[in-house]
């Protein structure tokens, strides 16, 4: 028998998705009974995921090869965002010049919202995987470079003169007091920055002709009336992102700031 | 000038103030302090003995006057002026070990083993700072200065946030390592029977722009009881004697 501590654990992890099935069947009740709406339930939509995993074609590709299209195209624009993010960030902690020059440029392109970047991106790199990848790296690249800038300049001036006081070299500060410091608030951007690229890998797949991925399976869908293929992408879309940040940013905080006792939870 | 002696010449310091004016910080301040002294700076909160020790330190400085030690002439911060923080300051990315032997170039580990010994914190070498209680955790922050082998000791308020027992207990500990090390100790506290406690001279501070108003030698031989009456009778005349200071008596915890 399960004990009162593993039932609590248990209820964690399942009410939700109660709520979610529930909340999903009485709508598609609803719909038909009001609107005479055929809404997916969530029965046909976990019949049509196993006809999918067991290797149905979803518009032309299988689940998977949709999914790793998404997977590389989000990877590849979350790394170079991430990246140039990072330089930019360093650049702007090494120079207070730069800064001044750049850091003003990220908070402006901090504002653009994902998809206004579609017709620079063509223009920028034409209509192919580059233009979607495009987009991705530049809704990473500001919240980096600004959680990069914001935890270094927050850095607790005590740090700085035990710093100072042992000797260092300003290299050897930067690397081993500054760095290690901002990662908290480094680590804050690049989890922002994950959601946000994670929304416009989804969305650039829908409105850039991909012919591939789960945006464009999803756009798909609504001209073949194959809502379900819809729901199935979605509940993939978001299982990926909980899995990123789950187990991507979870462990990297579990074996440092959290391990650090630098995060206060 | 011998080695940890330390020179205070007409040091002043202001700051820009709000409206036109300066603010006065410090006003002409001159102290002589001998070399393996232990001197603790007496002062009402915001009086400017951080500041003090900050000059010391090298991370300010002053408007006029030079500071010396040992011989030369203070222009920035350095290893043979180590400072031990109110808050410790340890980095919580490196281990007690790490801290400890951050300012360390070579000999690093023998030179951190007898530190974490000479503390009594050697089943903590592995442990990182926010798993210490807060007296150990100025425990290994003093650790890390004496690991710079310093001429002067900078303390600033290091047992101000730590509760009675404890700090009566660093406080001894304290005192065991000087007889160890040999440095010139720097301390600054508001604490009337811990400077007494501690020091070979207590110096008080007036309200800011601060200047010395009094300069009370403390001249009773280690070890010392808390309880003896010699040790009272110049915390009385402390409590007397400096007014900015009575509304520090009996406030132990911050």
């Amino acid at each position: 028998m399960l004990n009162r501590c593993q039932l609590i654990k248990l209820y964690k992890i399942l009410s939700p998705f109660f709520v979610i099935v529930i909340a999903w069947k009485c709508l598609s009740w609803l719909l038909l009974l009001l609107k005479g709406v055929i809404f997916p339930a969530p029965e046909d939509v976990v019949r049509e995921f196993v006809a999918y995993v067991q290797g149905a074609p979803i518009f032309g590709h299988s689940l998977a090869a949709q999914t790793w299209a998404t997977i590389k195209r989000w990877l590849l624009g979350y790394l170079l965002g991430s990246l140039t993010g990072l330089v930019v960030g360093l650049l702007c902690a090494v120079s207070q010049w730069l800064a001044m020059a750049l850091y003003p440029v990220v908070l402006m392109l901090q504002m653009v919202p994902g998809l206004a970047w579609i017709p620079v991106a063509i223009l920028v790199v034409g209509i192919g995987p580059e233009t979607s990848i495009f987009m991705i790296a530049l809704a990473t690249l500001p919240p980096v470079t600004i959680g990069l800038m914001d935890g270094i300049r927050g850095v607790p001036p005590e740090y700085l003169y035990v710093s100072r006081m042992c000797g260092d070299s300003s290299f050897r500060r930067f690397f081993m007091t500054q760095l290690p410091a901002a990662l908290p608030s480094v680590m804050t951007g690049m989890r922002l920055a994950l959601a946000n690229s994670w929304r416009v890998v989804v969305a650039a797949e829908m409105v850039v002709g991909t012919g591939v991925g789960l945006g464009y399976v999803i756009l798909q869908s609504r001209w073949d009336m194959n809502y379900e293929a819809a729901f199935v992408c979605i509940g993939v879309i978001v299982f990926l992102g909980l899995v990123t940040e789950r187990w991507g940013f979870g462990r990297l905080e579990k074996y440092t700031v959290k391990r650090w006792g630098m995060l206060n939870e | 000038m011998n080695k940890g002696e330390v020179l205070l010449e007409h040091v002043t310091l202001s700051w820009k103030g709000a409206d036109e004016g300066r603010l006065s910080v410090l006003d002409d301040l001159t102290l002589h302090i001998q070399a393996r002294e232990f001197v603790c700076i007496l002062g009402p909160s915001g009086c400017g003995k951080t500041t003090l020790l900050h000059l010391l330190a090298g991370f300010q400085r002053p408007s006029s006057g030079r500071i010396m030690v040992s011989g030369k002439e203070v222009s920035g911060p350095g290893p043979e002026r180590a400072m031990v923080f109110q808050h410790s300051a340890l980095f919580p990315w490196f281990t007690v070990a790490g801290n400890i032997g951050y300012g360390l170039k070579q000999g690093k580990r023998g030179k951190i083993e007898a530190l974490l010994r000479l503390v009594g914190l050697e089943e903590f070498a592995d442990a990182h700072p926010h798993q210490l209680s807060g007296g150990m955790r100025q425990k290994v922050s003093l650790a890390r200065a004496l690991a710079l082998e310093p001429d002067v000791l900078l303390m600033d308020e290091p047992f101000a946030a730590i509760d009675t027992f404890n700090r009566e207990r660093l406080q001894d500990e304290l005192l065991r390592i000087r007889e160890a090390m040999g440095c010139t100790i720097v301390f600054v506290t508001h604490n009337i029977q811990e400077a007494v406690y501690l020091s070979d001279r207590t110096i008080v501070l007036s309200q800011r722009p601060a200047t010395i108003t009094l300069e009370q030698d403390v001249a009773l031989p280690f070890p010392r009881r808390r309880t003896d009456q010699a040790l009272w009778q110049i915390s009385q005349k402390l409590y007397g004697r400096c007014g900015c200071c009575t509304e520090n008596v009996g406030n132990d915890s911050q």
